[in-house]
């Protein structure tokens, strides 16, 4: 039996798509939840709608800028179903809680700072946050961000040093003096 | 007098903080796409109008097995019998008939009265 020709360079295409866009788009719902796995079910999702569009055979032109847009809808959504199943409680409250490891001191240390990065995070917003992880998480310069994002470089540079200087200020206040 | 905190200073050591952070937050290992490769029946819409190989031979097989059975069908109902190729005409004697509730009157006339059955040679 001769295999199907025409779907072939469809699946290649749609991988190399991931390959490439994966890590942005879950930096996005990451930016939105600040939660790693529910970013990454989002990017599934996402990546999954894809994938039935170019099977319905529609053509996008922009699949980079389809996938954020969705992305951030998909958040968005997820925002909303969420608040309904929790409430004013955000899931994001209960991550690590979990851990049954005995953790050495140093590294609960840097677990507790991590913690106040996280709940400092949260004060910022989503757009922000999206430009921090793309920063930090995958080390894109400004260029790169403001690419992946569609802003302006001046844009980025601009909201990154304010992020940053913000972040800074509060992690003083809180006294965390140096990071373990 | 207030000293001056690191964090604001050294903006290397910031950026290690948020570097350090974030990294801890990608999967270490990036999971493989999951999705179907191939489509369900209900999402498989080929854009193409022409179909292909495999559904063109189905097409002509199940067309082919529809004529076969209405052929089929129609012989049999037809009660056409083909005779044996050698084998001779049988003479059915008169008194086949005696019983028979045929009221075909053409048709009884047509049997043959020329010839009356034959008496016996001695």
């Amino acid at each position: 039996m001769k295999p199907d020709r025409a779907a072939a360079p469809r699946r290649d295409e749609f991988e190399g798509l991931y390959q490439q866009y994966s890590r942005e788009v879950w930096s996005v719902a990451y930016g939105r939840w600040m939660d790693a796995d529910l970013a990454m079910d989002i990017t599934q999702e996402a990546f999954t709608r894809l994938w039935r569009q170019m099977e319905a055979g529609e053509v996008i032109q922009n699949p980079r800028a389809w996938l954020i847009r969705v992305t951030r809808n998909l958040a968005e959504d997820n925002a909303k179903s969420a608040f309904r199943r929790n409430g004013t409680q955000s899931p994001e409250l209960m991550n690590g809680v979990g851990s049954k490891e005995p953790q050495p001191l140093e590294k609960l240390e840097r677990e507790e700072t991590f913690e106040q990065i996280r709940a400092l995070m949260e004060e910022l917003p989503a757009g922000d946050r999206e430009i921090l992880t793309l920063r930090y998480a995958f080390d894109h310069d400004a260029p790169k961000i403001a690419e992946i994002l569609n802003l302006q470089v001046t844009a980025v540079h601009m909201r990154l040093s304010r992020a940053r200087k913000r972040l800074a200020d509060r992690l003083t206040a809180l006294g965390v003096q140096q990071i373990p | 007098m207030n000293h001056s905190p690191r964090l604001t200073d050294e903006h290397d050591d910031l950026d290690r903080a948020f570097a350090a952070y974030f990294k801890k937050q990608v999967p270490s290992t990036w999971p493989a796409l999951h999705y179907e490769p191939v489509a369900s029946p209900s999402t498989l819409r080929t854009p193409s109008t022409q179909p292909s190989t495999g559904s063109m031979r189905s097409r002509v097989t199940l067309a082919a097995s529809v004529a076969a059975l209405v052929g089929l069908g129609l012989y049999i109902s037809s009660g056409h019998r083909t005779p044996p190729a050698n084998s001779s005409p049988v003479v059915s004697e008169p008194g086949l008939m005696k019983d028979s509730h045929a009221d075909g009157k053409e048709l009884m006339e047509k049997l043959p009265k020329s010839n009356p059955p034959t008496a016996p040679i001695p």
